[in-house]
This record gives C-alpha cells, sequence and structure tokens, in this order.
C-alpha cells in the first residue's frame, strides 16, 4: 500500500502530461428543449407587447476542458457546432449561435463558477440569455450521496454582460440518489432534484438601470455513468415568472423550459 | 474523482483567469489598432493628416478599411492597401467595427487614444423577443422611458 501511495505521489510531483497534441477529446451534447413564453405584459398598465411563442430549440454542444485555476476549478471550452430555433413550428433563420463559444467554469463537483462570455451568446437572435438552464443542464452539481439517500445543495450559476449587468439564478434543490439503474449497455446512477428558482439582478448603474427578478420552480433527473462518472443524460422541466423593472415600467413574462440533454458516443 | 484529479494536473495553470481570446474585446482591438502607424511610414504625404476612418476586424482574422476621410487620394489608397496587409487576431465573434482616426503629424503617423468599438445597441434583457429591431425597441422603451428613438 505504501508502494502504492508513493507511486501515485510520484506520478503527482511529476511534470505535465502532454494527454495529447490536440488536447483531451470533447464531450459532445444534444440538448433539446422547449421553451413556451407567455405574453410579455405591463401588470400595472396592462399593455400588451408580444403575444404567446411556442419554441424548441436544438443545440449540439462539443465540452472540452482547457484550463485550470488555482482554485481548483476549470475552465471548458463550449462550443456551439449547431444551433437551430423553431417558433410556432416555422424555423427561425436568424439565429446567430452556430459556430459561436464559450468558457464554462466549473469546481469539479459541477458548480458553475462563470460563464465567460456568455454576452456573445445573449441578446437579440442568439437568446442564451433566456434558455440559459442549457448551463445547468449539461453541469448540474448534485451533492455526493449513497443510493437512497437525499440532501439539499443549490444549483447555482451568473450571467454577466457588459457595462455592469448581472444576474444570479439558484435553485434550492433537493437531490436524491435512486441507485443504479441499467441504460443501454451501461450502468448509470440515477439522481433526482426539485426546488424553487430564483433570480435577481440587473444593470446596476447608469441612466439605463433596470432590476429583473423570477422566481418559479425546477425539476429533473441525471443519469451520471457509473464507471466514469460522466454525465449522460439529464431530463428537466424548468419554469419561472420573469419580471423587469425599469425606471417608468414594469414588465413580465412566464417561461417554462422542458427538454433533455443526451450525451452523444 | 481519480480522473478528475489526473486530469486537472495535465490542464495548462491560468493563475490569472483572463478572459480566452475567444471573442475581441477592447485591449486587444486597441493593440490591433496600435500596429497601423508602422505600416504608413512609405504612405506619401506632404502636411499633417487627420484621417477619420471604421475598420472591420473579421472572425478570419483580416482587417478592412470601411469608410476613409481627411487624406488626399493618393494617401487614401496606400493606407487602405497598407491596413488590408496587416494580420488581426482570428476570433469566433460576429466581424468587429471600430471607428477611429488616424494622425500624422510632423511626418509621424500615430492612432487616436480611444477608437469607438460599434456594439450591439440592444442588451439582453431576460425576455424572448425574436421579433426584429423595432419589437425589442419598443420594450427596451417603455422599460426607460425614452421617446421613440431616444438612447
Amino acid at each position: 500500500m505504501r508502494w502504492f501511495m508513493l507511486l501515485l505521489m510520484t506520478m503527482g510531483c511529476g511534470g505535465r502530461a502532454i494527454v495529447a497534441t490536440d488536447g483531451p477529446a470533447p464531450a459532445r451534447y444534444r440538448v433539446n428543449i422547449s421553451g413556451d413564453f407567455g405574453p410579455i405584459t405591463d401588470p400595472v398598465t396592462g399593455d400588451h407587447f408580444q403575444d404567446e411563442k411556442d419554441t424548441t430549440l436544438t443545440l449540439t454542444l462539443a465540452v472540452v476542458p482547457v484550463r485550470r485555476f488555482t482554485d481548483g476549478s476549470m475552465g471548458q471550452r463550449v462550443k456551439i457546432e449547431h444551433g437551430a430555433l423553431s417558433i410556432s413550428d416555422q424555423p427561425y433563420e436568424d439565429l446567430e449561435l452556430t459556430g459561436r463559444t464559450l468558457e464554462l467554469r466549473t469546481f469539479p463537483d459541477g458548480e458553475i463558477l462563470t460563464l465567460g462570455w456568455v454576452d456573445r451568446v445573449a441578446g437579440p437572435k442568439r437568446f442564451m440569455e433566456v434558455f440559459e438552464v442549457v448551463f445547468p443542464a449539461i453541469s448540474p452539481s448534485p451533492p455526493s450521496l449513497r443510493k437512497g439517500e437525499t440532501a439539499s445543495r443549490r444549483i447555482i450559476w451568473p450571467f454577466l454582460g457588459e457595462r455592469r449587468l448581472r444576474w444570479d439564478s439558484a435553485v434550492d434543490a433537493k437531490w436524491t440518489n435512486h441507485g443504479p439503474e441499467e441504460r443501454g449497455k451501461t450502468m448509470a446512477w440515477r439522481l433526482s432534484y426539485n426546488g424553487p428558482w430564483r433570480i435577481h439582478g440587473g444593470r446596476r448603474s447608469g441612466p439605463e438601470a433596470f432590476k429583473a427578478t423570477a422566481s418559479g420552480d425546477a425539476k429533473g433527473q441525471v443519469w451520471f455513468d457509473k464507471g466514469s462518472g460522466d454525465l449522460t443524460r439529464h431530463e428537466f422541466s424548468w419554469s419561472r415568472e420573469v419580471q423587469l423593472a425599469g425606471p417608468a415600467a414594469r414588465l413580465t413574462q412566464a417561461q417554462s423550459f422542458t427538454g433533455q440533454v443526451e450525451r452523444l458516443p | 474523482m481519480m480522473l478528475w484529479t489526473f486530469l486537472l494536473g495535465a490542464m495548462p495553470l491560468d493563475p490569472l483567469g483572463d478572459p480566452l481570446p475567444l471573442y475581441l474585446d477592447e485591449s486587444r482591438v486597441r493593440s490591433v489598432l496600435a500596429t497601423i502607424p508602422s505600416k504608413l511610414t512609405t504612405c506619401p504625404t506632404d502636411g499633417d493628416l487627420t484621417v477619420k476612418t471604421r475598420l472591420s476586424l473579421s472572425g478570419a482574422g483580416k482587417m478592412t478599411v470601411l469608410d476613409l476621410t481627411g487624406a488626399p487620394p493618393e494617401a487614401a489608397d496606400c493606407i487602405k492597401t497598407s491596413v488590408a496587409t496587416l494580420s488581426a487576431p482570428k476570433h469566433d465573434g460576429a466581424d468587429v467595427e471600430v471607428k477611429t482616426s488616424i494622425y500624422r503629424r510632423s511626418g509621424v503617423w500615430m492612432m487616436s487614444p480611444s477608437p469607438e468599438i460599434v456594439r450591439r445597441a440592444q442588451v439582453p434583457l431576460l425576455l424572448f423577443v425574436p421579433g426584429d429591431d423595432a419589437a425589442g425597441l419598443a420594450i427596451w422603451e417603455h422599460l426607460m422611458g425614452a421617446e421613440e428613438n431616444e438612447r
């Protein structure tokens, strides 16, 4: 045992291993989300700006670790290899997501620390600030649980944009480990979660400051490969009531997201 | 867990956490612009010049002059050609448009210290608005109490 520990220590103290000249192979995921959006209205004046929208977003993502940080977290480059959006069953041709990238910085347990460059996949024609549920969907962070155990752990992530724009999401999730299940030729741990979802933030200064708040619920199931511990599937159903408050008015929109993430072979 | 430990050991360590160079930010745009004056030394001019220009930095790493005013035709052509020979960093974003000035004073070319990077007009609002720019603008104006087209 002592020799084995010595071997491990020697390996740990050695130079950085070159895994491959091209770096580690990316993990690829297919994401399908049905996003149902209620009308955009002013709850005070009753002004109505937009009708309901039923959408489907499909993404193929390539996630590859690119650097680590002194706090133990890791930066992973997320490339949107393909993105397609349909609204009321009609393809939305103006989507500007295919080929764009961002950096997902997480701790080894999956907890999201930052989403670098997320502002470059957000806003008009990109919409990832609305479909931000994709990020915890590919990087859930369950607690370490034995079969049958239940424990609470928050799912958190921030959205940071330019010019002091920021909001933070948190799901106070209660997790349960349902034990290993057969998934095709392999075994996977199945865990489920549910809890309230809250958001607060906005643009904090300047003449165009506004507050963004939301509350709702999140629930889902995740499967992790029993051998490697990799996420293999995530089914989720999240919903929220978004409220924006600017200097002159408030606006609300109900949003719900039902979908799944599947790791591609 | 063991796999993660070894994977972390193999990753390059970044103690600072600067953003990955996936897109061009202001400091990178400035460093690209700073390479322009040295390329203009052969451009024919007699006196001082103040050249206003609009440049585009494409994702493929090419820099192009979109507009240029304030230089005689021969010098203008030379500036356009010289800028086109410069390489800019490749990036994943849409073409970055920059408005800036190029000065020639006492035979020395120099860049304006305050280039203006053209940014997207509408900020993310956490609302799903798939309509055209006018749809988003109407929501923004209602929220901010702005007059039409006032930003």
